[in-house]
């Protein structure tokens, strides 16, 4: 899952940004509304958390230029301010989530994931394509009883593939959803990713979950 | 009692009821004036036509012992007139002479009769109401009767019913003046009071939580068009600091949740870290957000007990130049941190009488907020004037010129140059200071994009 963390506080974003890279999603950040529309300008995002209180541009107006621009990225809103207006006004404007400061992780990361599944349509954290099954609240991945030791990019892999069930993704597109932009690894590092995949999944069992098109990427279906 | 004080309680009440009773007291006093007025005229001018027809009867009785034959001369005293008497009487007391009118019966006679006409009320002859005149007159010497006492009468009750006719047409008229003025009094009194009706209306109707509220006064009379636009102002003044303690009471969330929001997601991630390194960082940051937030607590409990006026001044000698490089000193890392370079332009001394520690504070808060708030590699600059005036300037490339009032406002906050975190208390605590000294903080931007914040009306030490 891609999520953007935009908050004037550096030590918050840093701190969020970190804890959600933590459980397997790739994370970008802004320091400003400004600085996260540039950002959305160029990259799509699953989920944006979003301060509203911002110097330049402010997270109302964040919003505001999201939900012109049609983009179905969910918005959770991380916000100081606690007033009913406050929440109303974010919620009218398009936010899916409001969350008061201050705030436990367990409750962001689960927000962040509820937004993912509701972004995929899944009333249900878990997701399945034939003997595969992930729990993506508690971030696990089976085949059939048997639990995957996989890495958090791996794990990533295996769910983006699952949720887009029947979508082939490209390369580029895969490496777009997994490694942040200022990520210094090409996107070669997918090929080396799809393998170790691949290896674990056919040891437990599973050996024609991905599917490889020549000249346009993978699909699992 | 209490429903007449209910109904006093309408300024249009009471008005109208003060009206109507100034009307009704002045056109009672007129009516009693207006009646002994007539009074004097009619029984004045009866009284004269008695005293006419007395002389005229003395001047022929005197001459004429019997007083026969005045009828020829004096037709209303006959028989047949009835409304018209008179009788003379000598000294004795002896009826010498009567009208025919009277038919043989007598005059009331007054006991004391002088020289001059005595009036009086009788019964007539006749037995209807009359007035008489009577008075002494002296015969020529030797004459048996002594002197004479002539009295002439005549009925007064065309007099009483003219007096009454006018009394009620009088009467008539007041009380319809009365009606009519108390109508037209209550027409003028509601007319007049519309506008402060309306007014008060407006004033009651205004909803200080509304920020658009304002007062609907149309054209007011001048003596309201004051008082109107003084409620105006404020109704203004009261929206703004509403809505200025509104936005201060969002902002005291912010600021205070933010650290709180900061240091309760460091210890979460951190306690998830599985590196002992990252769980000690978290440490760390969590004491430096604890940290900020013991300076916001402090910053405005300082900022209350300055507004609120317990902290008093206590004035000594103070070396402002001293004090200056005491905090120039004192900041000398964090400017280097970031590549700042502070110059100094003052005298060696600049000797002041002010209260040291509020001058202190008033320095750090000037500083602090140039060096917090300038692009890194930046010229802090800091003079002190002739006239003791303290300037500090900083580049604000940032700042706009409508941010310079809000400046002293409580958590207004500018994008600055180093993007670190401030809670925007610094510029409020230096403003408050400034006002309890009694001294003028001026803020303004300068042509360069410099923020420049001077200090005067410090005062110089007592010869």
């Amino acid at each position: 899952m891609r999520v953007l963390v935009v908050d004037d506080s550096e030590r918050l974003r840093e701190t969020l940004a970190q804890g959600l890279r933590s459980e397997g999603m790739t994370v970008e950040t802004a320091a400003d509304g400004q600085d996260a529309l540039a950002l959305l300008h160029d990259t799509d995002f699953d989920v944006i958390v979003l301060d509203i209180l911002m110097p330049r541009v402010d997270g109302l107006e964040v919003l505001r230029e999201v939900r012109a621009g049609k983009q179905r990225t969910r918005i959770l809103v991380l916000s100081a301010r606690d007033q009913v207006e406050d929440r109303v006004e974010a919620l009218n404007l398009g936010a899916d989530d409001y969350l008061v400061k201050p705030f436990a992780f367990s409750e962001v990361k689960a927000r962040v994931l509820a937004l993912g599944r509701r972004l995929f349509d899944e009333p249900s954290p878990v997701v399945s394509s034939g003997p595969v099954e992930i729990d993506t609240a508690a971030r696990v991945a089976r085949a059939g009883a048997q639990p995957l030791n996989l890495t958090p990019k791996e794990y990533a892999l295996l769910e983006l593939l699952v949720r887009r069930n029947g979508h082939v993704m490209s390369r580029g597109m895969i490496f777009e959803q997994l490694y942040e932009s200022d990520s210094d690894a090409s996107d070669t590092v997918i090929e080396v990713l799809m393998s170790t995949l691949r290896g674990k999944l056919a040891a437990a069992g599973v050996r024609e979950l991905i599917e490889t098109r020549r000249g346009f990427g993978y699909v699992v279906n | 009692m209490s429903s007449i004080s209910l109904r006093l309680d309408s300024l249009r009440r009471r008005l109208l009821l003060s009206l109507s009773a100034a009307i009704v007291i002045s056109l009672a006093l007129w009516l009693f004036v207006f009646h002994i007025l007539v009074r004097n005229e009619l029984y004045g001018s009866f009284d004269d036509s008695l005293v006419a027809h007395m002389q005229a009867l003395a001047a022929y009785a005197v001459n004429n012992p019997g007083a026969e034959g005045i009828a020829e001369y004096m037709p209303e005293f006959r028989t047949q007139q009835h409304q018209d008497f008179f009788q003379v009487w000598d000294a004795a007391g002896n009826v010498l002479a009567r009208s025919d009118s009277s038919a043989g019966r007598t005059l009331p006679r007054l006991a004391a009769v002088k020289g001059e006409p005595t009036f009086y009320d009788l019964e007539l002859p006749d037995g209807h109401p009359g007035r008489a005149a009577a008075q002494n007159f002296t015969v020529p010497p030797g004459d048996p009767r002594g002197l004479i006492v002539v009295a002439t009468a005549a009925e007064i009750e065309p007099l009483i019913a003219l007096e009454q006719r006018l009394h009620l047409f009088v009467l008539a008229g007041s009380l319809a003046t009365v009606l009519a003025s108390v109508a037209i009094a209550s027409y003028s009194v509601r007319r007049s009071l519309r506008p402060l009706e309306a007014l008060s209306k407006s004033v009651t109707e205004l909803d200080p939580a509304d920020p658009e509220a304002r007062l609907e006064i149309g054209e007011l009379p001048s003596e309201l068009a004051p008082v109107a636009n003084k409620i105006q102002l404020m109704m203004s003044r009261l929206i703004q600091a509403l809505a200025r303690e509104r936005r201060f009471a969002r902002n005291v969330a912010h600021e205070l949740r933010t650290p709180l929001a900061e240091a309760r997601m460091l210890a979460d991630v951190g306690g998830l870290a599985e590196d002992a390194s990252e769980s000690r960082r978290a440490l760390v940051e969590i004491g430096k957000a604890t940290q900020e937030l013991e300076q916001i607590v402090d910053s405005l409990l300082s900022l209350s007990r300055y507004e609120s006026g317990i902290e008093k001044p206590e004035l000594e000698p103070v070396d402002l130049r001293a004090e200056l490089d005491r905090h120039i000193a004192l900041l000398e890392g964090p400017a280097q941190a970031r590549g700042l370079r502070i110059r100094v332009d003052a005298p060696a001394e600049a000797w002041i009488f002010s209260d040291a520690a509020l001058v202190r504070r008033l320095i750090a808060n000037l500083l602090g907020n140039a060096v917090a708030h300038c692009p890194a590699g930046s010229l802090v600059q800091a003079r002190i004037g002739p006239d003791r005036e303290l300037v500090v300037v900083n580049p604000a490339p940032n700042m706009k010129e409508e941010d310079l009032p809000r400046l002293g406002e409580r958590f207004f906050r500018i994008r600055s140059g180093n993007g670190g975190a401030h809670a925007g208390l610094g510029l409020s605590l230096a403003t408050a200071i400034a006002g309890i000294l009694g001294l003028d903080l001026s803020l303004r931007l300068s042509d360069r994009h410099e923020f420049v914040a001077s200090l005067r009306g410090l005062r110089p030490l007592p010869a």
